[in-house]
């Protein structure tokens, strides 16, 4: 791609000047940059799978691509690019053939973690004797959501509350965690910083 | 951040790591991290949340990879709709030469006009040379030594670009409609109505863009940054890639803006800075005088003048014969 100002039908007498010369493919460019990790991390946060979450943000600006003269403005474009990322993951959760193998894989990472040192045990042992001592209610929400990995709406359902329900009890679950186990975080502060979303 | 924001953006934080946001709400966390101290918070609650059984910590991808892939993917002629007006403006151009052509026959034949894109204007200087410019939109330039600049026909009609090898000031007059565009072998530099400096032949081999009113975008095929006042932006020809520092150098655009601020430099660092103003070279009869610092400011002052005050400042002689000044003195500690 060449980035170039090229002028617009001005032998037409159409030229609309401020639109002609409207950066729009540079102006594109700059949307991938600034949002290129944000949509990464929010498409990974729901198919779990660095491939396809690549994937589906590289999609989601194939689409804008297409659509680049009618969206130009900053969020317009920003709000487009969220919900097409939102919708491909959850097409390419439902579509997921290898979904049981997601599933034990998870359940893998949690029964048999990889080689542990005697610290990686304890730190475990920690973060499990936390979730004990969540509230009932609290755990078993919690529980459902990151050890069977249900989404909020089947929680919601199976449960019998509302959505709204399980947002909050999963608010406080993490926020609970947080106070058990703020030495953790001070600890890992020192560590390496993952980055923003 | 009272308690009941913070219980709230816990929930939303919760929601986003189980991968239950809906876009709204990925957008509306987007936006409170955006604040330095939330992110920090949102670092923490995510180290702690990758250690949680069922998680693990998301790759960080390379986002330059990824443009790269993505770009291969676009048409490369991505503009069905330029094209089509670029053929017809190219019709016709051919319609309208055809038309002139017995008339052009008649009348004696002249060198014929050139083509819309072609060479308009060059300024060029040679060593030595300093050459102020105003091209047609009123932009005024200051050419370096051994620059050359040049634009097209359609100058401030079609477009405002020009291209440049070497250094040069430019004071660029103010037009939302025609973005000034300057480009330097593959990098586009583009301005509204500001000033800055933009050289390539830096010592390390990268092409600097030094902003000193206003804002200037610099863009490649991959990147773009945006440059504020009293920023540099610097292009890495090898590693092909942009990056901003955070000054500029008022003194290496003096030979433009015939303003030196000195704040406590060597005697040396300031000569260097006046030999590229002045197109003139020192030399020290004692080397130790290399080292003495100075302080000074000159706005449009004679090159006279300011060897006065270095003299008086540093209880130094100067003596000029055509290009070289002497300084001789005792020199400091």
């Amino acid at each position: 791609m060449i980035l170039t100002w090229q002028p617009q039908n001005t032998a037409s007498g159409v030229c609309n000047t401020i639109k002609a010369y409207t950066p729009v493919e540079a102006h594109y460019q700059q949307c991938f940059h600034a949002y290129f990790e944000k949509l990464f991390g929010y498409a990974w946060s729901i198919v779990n799978d660095e491939a396809e979450a690549k994937d589906i943000v590289q999609t989601a600006f194939l689409k804008l691509w297409e659509k680049r003269s009618d969206i130009n403005v900053h969020g317009a474009t920003r709000a487009y690019l969220y919900t097409t990322v939102y919708h491909l993951s959850l097409n390419t959760v439902r579509n997921r053939k290898a979904r049981d193998q997601h599933q034990a894989g998870i359940a893998a990472r949690y029964v048999s973690p990889p080689v542990q040192t005697a610290e990686d045990k304890e730190l475990r042992e920690r973060i499990h004797q936390a979730i004990d001592t969540l509230p009932p209610r609290c755990r078993e929400v919690f529980c459902k959501s990151r050890l069977e990995g249900k989404k909020y709406a089947a929680i919601a359902e199976e449960l019998t509350i509302s959505i709204k329900t399980v947002e909050v009890q999963m608010g406080k679950a993490l926020r609970l965690l947080r106070e058990q186990l703020a030495d953790l975080v001070i600890l890992y502060i020192v560590s390496l910083f993952t980055g923003a979303i | 951040m009272n308690s009941n924001d913070h219980i709230m953006f816990t929930e939303l934080i919760t929601k986003y790591l189980c991968g239950d946001a809906t876009p709204a709400e990925a957008l509306a966390l987007d936006d409170w991290l955006a604040d330095p101290e939330n992110a920090r918070q949102f670092r923490q609650i995510r180290q702690l949340w990758d250690q949680l059984p069922g998680n693990a910590a998301p790759p960080v991808p390379d986002a330059q990879q990824a443009w790269e892939a993505l770009n291969a993917q676009l048409p490369p002629a991505g503009k069905p709709a330029r094209l089509l007006t670029l053929r017809y403006r190219w019709l016709a151009a051919a319609a309208i030469l055809l038309l002139l052509l017995p008339l052009w026959w008649f009348l004696k034949p002249s060198p014929v006009q050139p083509p819309a894109n072609s060479i308009a204007y060059t300024a060029t200087t040679g060593a030595g040379e300093i050459k102020p410019v105003t091209i047609p939109d009123g932009t005024a330039i200051t050419l370096h030594h051994n620059s050359t600049i040049t634009y097209s026909t359609g100058f401030n009609q079609l477009d405002r670009a020009v291209q440049l090898r070497g250094e040069a000031y430019f004071d660029v007059t103010h037009n939302t409609q025609l973005p000034f565009t300057i480009s330097i072998a593959d990098l586009t530099i583009q301005v509204v109505g500001t000033s800055f400096n933009v050289r390539d032949i830096t010592p390390s081999g990268n092409i600097e863009v030094q902003v000193l009113s206003g804002m200037v975008k610099m863009f490649t095929s991959t990147q773009a940054i945006m440059v504020p006042k009293d920023h540099t932006g610097i292009y890495d020809v090898q590693k092909r890639s942009l990056y901003l520092a955070g000054t500029i150098d008022v003194n290496s655009v003096s030979y433009a803006t015939k303003s030196f601020q000195f704040n406590d430099l060597t005697v040396q660092e300031a000569c260097q800075y006046l030999e590229k103003a002045f197109n003139i070279q020192f030399q020290f009869d004692q080397p130790s005088l290399a080292g003495c610092r100075l302080s000074a400011r000159f706005d449009n002052r004679t090159l006279p003048y300011i060897l006065n005050i270095l003299n008086a400042t540093l209880n130094t002689n100067s003596r000029r014969q055509g290009n070289l000044i002497t300084l001789s003195g005792k020199g400091c500690e």
